[in-house]
């Protein structure tokens, strides 16, 4: 694996005091939004034998506080980083704090909470209907639609990271925000739509 | 590196079963006091008049104290009598307690179950000891995956009081997976689907480059091979009943019923129908009647349908569907029973894995991790995961999410809050762990208060961190960001047990170690020796028949023996176990035989006298 800032790999030395911003920094990744999940699956494999309490006999306390913090952090990134939605969370806070652009995280494309409002009160009209076949097969129609606006939502965001990084053109960074915050709607109503199912079976 | 070359033991404490197991040239190994024996110290305490009997001598002497046995007591780590009591009758032994704390009630005292599990610990601490000839004070200890943070704070507690330090907690699937992978060092997506004598767990693990990496893990704490004897049990009773039949439901009675109750479940995997005749003289008891293997199987079909909702959720929670498991190993001893392993087939649709003993290969693990833990095998590592998820109470009785369900260990994770009301001077923060939204539907870890200066509502800044280590013990902190006040918790038991009482339990149990050991020797034997005088006496005829006669006179020289030592109340341990070792070899030829007709009658209800 390719050697980090805190993890030497040819000795297995960590420096257990560098100062680590984000989960980025624990892999040592170029700030891109598009990853090699296989790299990130075996740079994690060995980090986390590198860094794992189990894999180090140490009885002083405040070091044995360090490792802890250090492995939960390697955790943490391996979490985030492989993840589409927070990784692109991650990368977007990093880059906006890089190039001091301040973002709002409550901004929608226009006409959005319209369609989500639609949404909601289809959800509410098929809860008081009660759980016939009918209603149950709008209510997963509605969790697959979900799901093609996320994915269809992070294809975008991944374009825009892409264009970002040729142009550095910072509307960019504001139309991420924008789909980002989309997400979170779509992830309710998806979430609303699966508990009427499972109480309703 | 410098670490001591100590034993550190590996530990099934199982709901039915517990064992012990230690790593020995390169392979876990489990620890018996002979080749012949199977290492097994069934998890039965039993109280009586001279001390406190664990295991094989307690099943033993069942009969004599029904209502002062306790069998299954880690069911009821970190539960209350109130979450329980639909599920406590017709248990042989008294369940006390409240809204707070559940306690066995045996003659006039109170039993906290870790104290009782402590001594199951303490039996296998000896039995480890006495095989490797060795001081153990180091034990991996396994515990249900899907355990809280209460009952694994109680395992722990019973170790302790047990004399052992807890190098890990560990999860029985887990711990079933490396034992797994060592012995078949197989790469992909296994799934462990280990359902054992009182809890239900489905992990899915990968397995890559020496890592096992758990992705998800879901389970049952309460649902096992007791509920399917009790479910005999109650069948049986009916049947009985439907008869137009009356009789008291008494401790003996129903020791009796669970114990051919467990022994028929165990039959009905290897035969298809199973004739039962079963009498209690004197109590208007008999049941005659045909148990079915079909019959069974309808009487737990839904507590197995119970596991796969399980299986799904867990599948669900790896994002993997059943075709992506390339394993699926079984561990428990209710994984013999045949539907069980047909519907884990059909769900996954692959055959299981069972080439090691579903009962040994959880404490195999164990010594596994054991000797990871002591450094000497540093090519593999175990990456467990918080079982449910972590939280705190917000406004209204939700629950905010920290840490989420099947998140990896060690993890950490800060979340911010602020106050709802102006120059409030103190945030409590309760800690909740569990899936539901609401406080009410969540197991509640502690409550502690954090003081904030007077501000208006919504400015304070507390930052809350829930840190979990690699034993997944939970440590809360929290500091304001503009005060800097600062607070810590350590989440300890909240169970029915003060930390008083807890310390009493731990002092007394390294109080009475030593006398305890001694007693417990003494008493197991002279109960030893007066078994061996029953059943040797009861079968001086068979003995002639089979032996020549100087055999049988030199048996009644040391029969005559062991009764005069037990008449006097012999308490040298040599004395007597030289009698139960010679009487023992003396008899052995016959030991067969009477075993046998002794099982096959308790099946059917006579006792041995009958014969």
């Amino acid at each position: 694996m390719a050697q980090t800032r805190f993890f030497n790999s040819e000795n297995q030395h960590i420096d257990w005091d560098f100062k680590i911003q984000d989960s980025f920094d624990v892999f040592d990744l170029p700030l891109n939004y598009s990853i090699s999940r296989d790299e990130l699956e075996s740079q994690y494999l060995v980090l986390s034998k590198a860094t794992h309490p189990d894999h180090i006999q140490e009885v002083d306390a405040e070091a044995k506080t360090k490792i802890l913090q250090c492995s939960s952090q390697v955790n943490k990134a391996y979490r985030e980083l492989k993840d589409p939605q927070s990784r692109a969370e991650v990368l977007l806070t990093r880059l906006s704090h890089e190039h001091q652009v301040k973002l709002n995280g409550k901004d929608l494309p226009p006409g959005f909470l319209m369609e989500i409002l639609e949404l909601q009160e289809e959800l509410e009209d098929l809860e008081a209907k009660g759980l016939t076949e009918e209603v149950e097969d709008r209510l997963e129609e509605i969790e697959q639609l979900c799901e093609s606006e996320l994915e269809q939502i992070l294809s975008k965001v991944a374009d825009c990271f892409a264009s970002y990084d040729k142009a550095q053109d910072k509307e960019q960074l504001h139309d991420i925000r924008r789909q980002l915050n989309c997400l979170k709607y779509y992830q309710r109503i998806s979430e609303i739509a699966e508990r009427l199912i499972e109480n309703g079976s | 590196m410098d670490h001591e070359n100590k034993v550190i033991l590996g530990i099934d404490l199982g709901t039915t079963n517990s064992l012990g197991a230690t790593f020995q040239d390169g392979v876990p190994v489990i620890l018996r006091d002979n080749e012949n024996e199977d290492g097994i110290i069934p998890s039965v305490v039993s109280f009586q008049e001279n001390g406190v009997v664990v295991g094989k001598a307690a099943l033993e002497s069942y009969l004599d104290y029904p209502d002062t046995t306790i069998y299954s007591a880690k069911r009821y780590f970190g539960k209350t009598f109130e979450d329980l009591e639909d599920d406590l009758k017709n248990l042989p032994f008294e369940i006390t307690g409240d809204d707070k704390s559940l306690k066995f009630k045996i003659k006039e005292k109170e039993f906290h179950p870790l104290e009782v599990s402590s001594h199951v610990l303490r039996a296998v601490k000896e039995k480890a000891e006495r095989v490797l000839n060795a001081k153990v004070e180091k034990a991996v200890i396994t515990v249900p995956a899907y355990f809280d943070d209460n009952q694994r704070q109680e395992t722990r507690a019973a170790a302790q009081a047990a004399g052992l330090e807890v190098a890990r907690i560990v999860n029985e699937p887990t711990a079933a997976a490396l034992a797994y992978g060592i012995d078949q060092m197989k790469e992909g997506k296994v799934a462990v689907y280990d359902l054992g004598g009182g809890t239900f767990d489905i992990s899915i693990l990968d397995l890559k480059d020496g890592v096992f990496k758990v992705l998800s893990t879901h389970g049952d704490t309460f649902l096992g091979g007791d509920d399917f004897d009790q479910k005999i049990v109650e069948w049986m009773i009916e049947q009985a009943r439907s008869n137009g039949q009356e009789f008291e439901l008494d401790s003996h009675l129903l020791i009796l019923l669970k114990f051919a109750a467990e022994e028929a479940k165990k039959r009905l995997s290897q035969v298809e129908e199973l004739p039962l005749d079963i009498e209690f003289k004197g109590r208007g008891f008999h049941l005659d009647a045909v148990l079915t293997r079909e019959n069974f199987e309808k009487l737990i079909r839904k507590e197995v349908r119970r596991t796969l909702r399980s299986c799904k959720s867990a599948l669900k929670d790896a994002a993997l569907k059943a075709a992506d498991i390339t394993q699926v190993v079984l561990v428990g001893g209710s994984t013999r029973i045949p539907l069980i392993r047909e519907m884990v087939k059909d769900f996954f649709d692959t055959t299981p894995y069972v080439g090691i003993n579903p009962d040994e290969v959880v404490a195999l693990g164990a010594a596994v991790q054991a000797q990871i833990l002591a450094g000497g095998k540093r090519d593999v590592l175990l990456l467990d995961v918080v079982p449910l998820s972590l939280g705190i109470e917000t406004l209204g009785g939700a629950v905010t999410k920290v840490l989420m369900n099947n998140t990896t260990i060690p993890a950490s994770h800060t979340e911010t809050f602020t106050t709802s009301v102006d120059n409030q001077t103190g945030i409590v923060l309760h800690v909740l762990q569990g899936e539901r939204e609401l406080v009410e539907d969540c197991r509640s870890l502690g409550k502690f208060n954090v003081k904030v200066p007077p501000m208006p509502a919504g400015l304070p800044k507390l930052h809350v961190t829930f840190q979990v280590d690699e034993n997944g013990m939970l440590t809360v902190s929290a500091d304001e960001e503009r005060s800097g006040q600062k607070a810590t918790i350590e989440i300890a038991p909240t169970i029915g047990l003060s930390q008083d009482e807890m310390n009493r339990i731990i002092e007394d149990s390294i109080e009475n170690a030593m006398d305890d050991f001694q007693l417990r020797m003494v008493v197991e034997l002279r109960n030893k020796a007066e078994r061996v005088v029953v059943a040797t006496e009861r079968s001086y005829e068979k003995a002639y028949q089979l032996m020549e006669k100087e055999e049988v006179e030199e048996i009644k020289v040391w029969v005559e023996k062991a009764k005069a030592a037990l008449a006097r109340g012999e308490k040298d341990q040599e004395v007597l176990e030289e009698i139960v070792e010679k009487l023992g070899d003396l008899t052995r030829p016959l030991a067969d035989l009477l075993f046998n007709q002794a099982t096959r009658e308790a099946l059917v209800g006579k006792t041995v006298q009958d014969v």
